[in-house]
């Protein structure tokens, strides 16, 4: 908000010239005013006398009240907004109005950096130059009655092929695209407009059609704060949730005030091609018409709608005809070196052509895809409401330019269509009363978790509601119904957005044909549940009491008795550093009994510890139990212990360890046949013999052979051919 | 007194925190449990943990923020 300078700070910005001119309307005879500094001071001194300048504003006629009035309610008038928003409240030649109010000193211009002086012929000019009202101007103004238009009424049967959009088709296409943002990666270009083909990927997946199309919605979106550039690509807002949570009127309210204050959409792009319609939004070809020409072309006819009369069909020629009466330069020339504004009608055809396609296009598809008004036709073919080509036939065959003055003046051909407001138009625009909406039973809520939306049955609201709180399926324009899936992740997206599990299903409820499934009901709260359930705390330190504890050592956030949480970092202990490589505090005594260093140990020791030990004598013991609950496979209990052991881990502790991870391969019981001899030379010797060699396996000592099961009786044999007998159950010694 | 430092603690009632170590891979994840409804993870592990407790259903509350 900024600060109102002084009036003698204002009075300054001006000519002496201008000054002394300004005064003529004060004093009776300015001549006596010698310099600039007395001029300053004399006004100064008038222009703070309320009843001054009350008397002085009751001289004006009612377009200059009407125009001060203007200036009075809006919040920062500038120049061009204060002339635009007069025009559009009936106010003829609002730039000649604004001249003789600014020359009277009524309202006072504020230089914009190190601007020349001004003069008086040219404050219409200076376009962003904040406006300032005199105090007092208020008290001299008459109570004024809005100045209703009217319009010659179009006989009805003349009209055909009526026809509107659906209400609130606008606010649930909106609530769509915030939601999509949110689903999918939706990049813009440098200049933060929506690139050719992601304009697609929203027409595809918002199934749009007509004159709601992507460019559109996409900047309204951005108006609203629906969604946001966030590094280059679109992400809802965390008010997106509840931006147009409103009924139907107030959205569209809210919607209609967006795209008129600064809402940078062409409303003139040709339909169709989107990639066309991306580049023409930015090339130069479109870009003639400056954006802020767009908004006062809204603004202009936004006020006419506001103030029109009667409910029944009229000329949306005779509109336009309204309109450039009000406004006749909507199509503001700028100078390009001062960057002012003519308020005069443009001279050539083509820019004639393209102010006026302008008004019908807010008209025929703006306001129309916003369900404000209805179209119908009277001539015999459809308009095509697009902006007219600067280099078309059209412009070459009249006066294009101030060169061509052989050329005949251009004259535009009538568009053939009629409009009139919709009952959602005369609530939104004129404040009619809402029109009752009832709400009727219309959704099909599946078992499935499939819900199913007849268009023509659904209130739009409610298609706004569901877009916002159940995932969309894709569909394709024109499908009778919409469909939506009840999934956890967008569910739960729009309860971390504040929907509860109640209020969704008290939507489903109230316009479910029949009850809602129970296993979706208690899914949806068994969902609903979880929000919430868990909470992370970064950037947060673990402080630890370590001696005797007292209350409120460990801060607001307990945790367990020696815990609690605190923001960091806390200061005035012993700094544990987890992104530190951990310190060595474990060491093992003879009979593997681990002990810890407790100055230096953590939590990720104790941890670790607790996974596969038990406390044992102030120590803790490997545990059989412990270690296998732990499920950690014995190579990384050891590799951890490796890590944090004074030393190396013993080798008792390694086979302990290995032992109670149940990962050893379980070792054979095997039974053995063994031969002894008494004499180890001829045990020895027996060996050089083929047939004994063959039957023994191996030496278990000098004299004793081990000899397969299979081989016994050839090991007997062989030995009883030598005349050795064996005698069996002899003990080993 | 010690302080314990760059660590995401992330709290719930026990219960649900039993659940949630009874999936192997925050079980994995946690390095430290002072108390029975709190547990640990190391910074690098944020996104893991975020992506495993939208998969059980969880959408979790974030108090504060990383220094």
């Amino acid at each position: 908000m900024g600060v109102t300078p002084s009036l003698e700070r204002l009075l300054d910005c001006y000519s002496s010239a201008a000054l002394r001119s300004m005064a003529g309307a004060w004093v009776p005879n300015p001549r006596v005013i010698k310099s600039k500094g007395d001029c300053v001071e004399r006004l100064t001194a008038l222009m703070s006398r309320p009843t001054a300048v009350a008397s002085l504003v009751a001289t004006l006629n009612d377009d200059g009240q009407l125009l001060l009035a203007t200036a009075l309610d809006l919040a920062r008038p500038t120049v061009e907004g204060l002339i635009y928003d007069a025009a559009a409240r009936g106010v003829r030649d609002a730039a000649g109005v604004f001249s003789h109010v600014a020359s009277a000193g009524l309202v006072l211009l504020e230089r914009l950096g190190s601007e020349v002086m001004f003069d008086l012929g040219e404050l219409p000019q200076q376009a962003r130059n904040p406006v300032h009202v005199l105090p007092g101007v208020a008290q001299g103004l008459r109570p004024l009655q809005p100045r209703r238009e009217s319009l010659a009424p179009v006989v009805p049967a003349s009209v055909s092929n009526p026809r509107t959009a659906p209400p609130g088709a606008a606010v649930a296409a909106l609530l769509g695209l915030a939601g999509l943002a949110g689903r999918r990666s939706i990049r813009l270009t440098k200049d933060g407009w929506v690139t050719g083909a992601q304009l697609g990927v929203i027409e595809r997946e918002l199934s749009l059609e007509g004159p709601l199309c992507a460019p559109m919605l996409a900047e309204l979106a951005l108006a609203l704060g629906l969604v946001e550039d966030s590094a280059g690509r679109l992400r809802p807002t965390e008010a997106a949730a509840h931006a147009l949570d409103a009924s139907l009127g107030e959205a569209t309210r809210r919607i209609l005030a967006a795209a008129t204050d600064k809402s940078r959409f062409y409303d003139d792009v040709p339909l169709g091609d989107l990639v066309v319609a991306s580049k023409a939004c930015r090339d130069e070809t479109y870009g003639i018409v400056p954006l802020p020409s767009l908004i006062n072309a809204r603004r202009v006819v936004t006020g006419i709608l506001r103030r029109l009369k009667g409910d029944s069909w009229m000329d949306l020629d005779a509109l336009v005809d309204l309109a450039l009466t009000l406004a006749p330069g909507i199509y503001t020339e700028r100078d390009f070196w001062r960057r002012r504004p003519s308020y005069a009608r443009p001279e050539t055809a083509s820019e004639q052509a393209i102010q006026e396609e302008l008004v019908r296009c807010f008209v025929g598809r703006t306001c129309f895809a916003l369900g404000l008004v209805e179209l119908g036709d009277t001539g015999a073919a459809p308009h095509d409401f697009t902006r007219p080509s600067r280099h078309s036939q059209l412009a070459e065959g009249f006066r294009t330019s101030i060169y061509d003055r052989g050329k005949p003046e251009w004259r535009r051909l009538t568009c053939g269509v009629a409009f009139r407001l919709t009952p959602l138009g005369r609530e939104v625009l004129q404040g009619a009363a809402p029109v009752a909406r009832a709400a009727t039973p219309c959704l099909i809520v599946g078992a499935d978790f499939e819900v199913v939306a007849p268009v023509v049955e659904a209130p739009p609201d409610l298609l706004a509601r569901l877009e916002t709180l159940l995932t969309p399926v894709k569909g394709r324009p024109g499908d009778p119904v919409r469909r939506y899936r009840i999934e956890q992740d967008g569910l739960l997206r729009a309860m971390a957005a504040g929907a509860t599990a109640d209020g969704v299903l008290d939507v489903l409820e109230a316009h479910a044909r029949r009850p809602v499934p129970d296993n979706v009901a208690r899914t949806v709260r068994d969902w609903a549940r979880r929000v919430g359930a868990v909470t992370l705390y970064l950037g947060h330190d673990l402080v630890e009491i370590t001696g005797e504890r007292t209350d409120g050592d460990v801060g607001p956030l307990p945790v367990g008795d020696r815990f609690g949480l605190v923001s960091a970092p806390a200061k005035g202990g012993t700094v544990i550093d987890y992104a530190a490589p951990p310190t060595r505090s474990l060491s093992f005594d003879d009979s593997g009994r681990i002990h810890v260093h407790a100055p230096t140990a953590d939590l990720a020791l104790d941890a670790t510890l607790r996974s596969v030990a038990v406390p044992d004598a102030g120590g803790w013991r490997l545990d059989r139990d412990t270690i296998r609950r732990s499920r950690r496979p014995a190579a990384d209990l050891l590799a951890t212990l490796d890590l944090r052991v004074i030393g190396k881990v013993p080798r008792s502790v390694r086979a302990r360890v290995m032992g109670h991870s149940g990962e050893v391969k379980p070792p054979g019981l095997a039974t053995l046949t063994v031969v002894k001899l008494h004499n180890a030379q001829l045990a020895q010797d027996l060996l050089a013999i083929p047939t004994v060699r063959r039957a023994v396996r191996g030496l278990l000592g000098p004299h004793v052979y081990v000899v397969d099961e299979d081989k016994v009786e050839d090991l007997l044999l062989a030995l009883s051919d030598l005349g050795i007998e064996v005698e069996p159950g002899v003990a080993l010694d | 007194m010690k302080i314990h430092r760059n660590l995401l603690w992330f709290r719930a009632e026990p219960t649900v925190m039993e659940q949630l170590l009874s999936d192997p891979a925050i079980a994995r994840l946690v390095v430290a449990r002072p108390a029975e409804d709190t547990a640990g993870v190391r910074r690098e592990g944020y996104h893991e943990l975020l992506s495993r407790l939208g998969k059980l259903g969880h959408v979790p509350k974030e108090v504060g923020r990383w220094a």
